[in-house]
């Protein structure tokens, strides 16, 4: 047997590429919501996964600065009953203030209620979002 | 009863970055006619940060122009949640179900 006895998948992982237009991402809402239920994520896991992916993929197709984007790739993985998603667009964002109901930062705030734990990389190139978040939580 | 009746507005579907302007648009007509606006969020599949954000615009523009807004969201629904994480519930009344929108 060459399976690792570290970590257990139940599925292989899931790897999109799309336009970053705003059309894109319902192809990219579905594939992952269809992706998390074969991976045994939980009705209140695949809410929330997906919609905190979901406004990764806004930030990249509504913030862009510079010449106009271009791609993104979103990854997802599972591995012990955790779920690792990652945006990447090759765009970057609008530095935006603290998050206000008003305005801006809205989209950080949910990611963050939504998912364990966050980091966001930003440089001249690029905005990669990192999220994760154990699935069957209480 | 002597109050006008309120307009009612259903949102089906997504309230989204994708959809946000024509529920908008909806609203904002809804509230030439009547002095208050129900929008009933019980059958958005999927509301987005974006989809909040408009919430908020809404309840700001219809009281600018002297109206009122008010949404139904059920106990258990997803949008239930996202109102209460970016605190929109402080802002604008939520009611559990239609008729008690109806009934104010």
């Amino acid at each position: 047997m060459s399976e690792s006895f570290e970590t257990r998948s139940r599925v292989a992982g899931l790897s999109l590429s799309v336009p970053a237009a705003l059309n894109a991402l319902p192809v990219v809402r579905e594939r992952l919501r269809r992706w998390l239920e074969s991976a045994g994520a939980t009705k209140d896991d695949v809410h929330d996964i997906v919609l905190a992916s979901w406004e990764a993929c806004a930030n990249a197709v509504e913030h862009p600065m510079g010449p106009t984007a271009k791609e993104i790739a979103l990854h997802a993985r599972e591995s012990d009953r955790e779920v690792l998603v990652s945006v990447r667009d090759s765009g970057l964002w609008l530095e935006r203030g603290p998050a206000t109901r008003e305005g801006r930062g809205f989209g950080i705030l949910l990611i963050e209620a939504l998912m364990d734990d966050v980091e966001i990389e930003r440089n001249s190139r690029e905005t990669v979002v990192q999220m994760r978040r154990q699935l069957g939580r209480a | 009863m002597n109050r006008e009746a309120p307009a009612v507005v259903t949102v089906n579907g997504q309230l989204d970055l994708g959809t946000i302007n024509h529920w908008e648009a909806l609203v904002e007509r809804a509230a030439t006619s009547a002095p208050t606006v129900v929008l009933d969020l019980s059958g958005v599949t999927f509301i987005d940060s974006a989809g909040v954000h408009a919430l908020f615009r809404m309840v700001n523009e219809l009281q600018m122009k002297s109206r009122r807004l008010t949404l139904v969201a059920p106990p258990q629904a997803p949008v239930r949640r996202l109102l209460e994480i970016l605190d929109l519930e402080s802002l604008v009344t939520v009611h559990r179900s239609l008729e008690e929108a109806r009934a104010g």
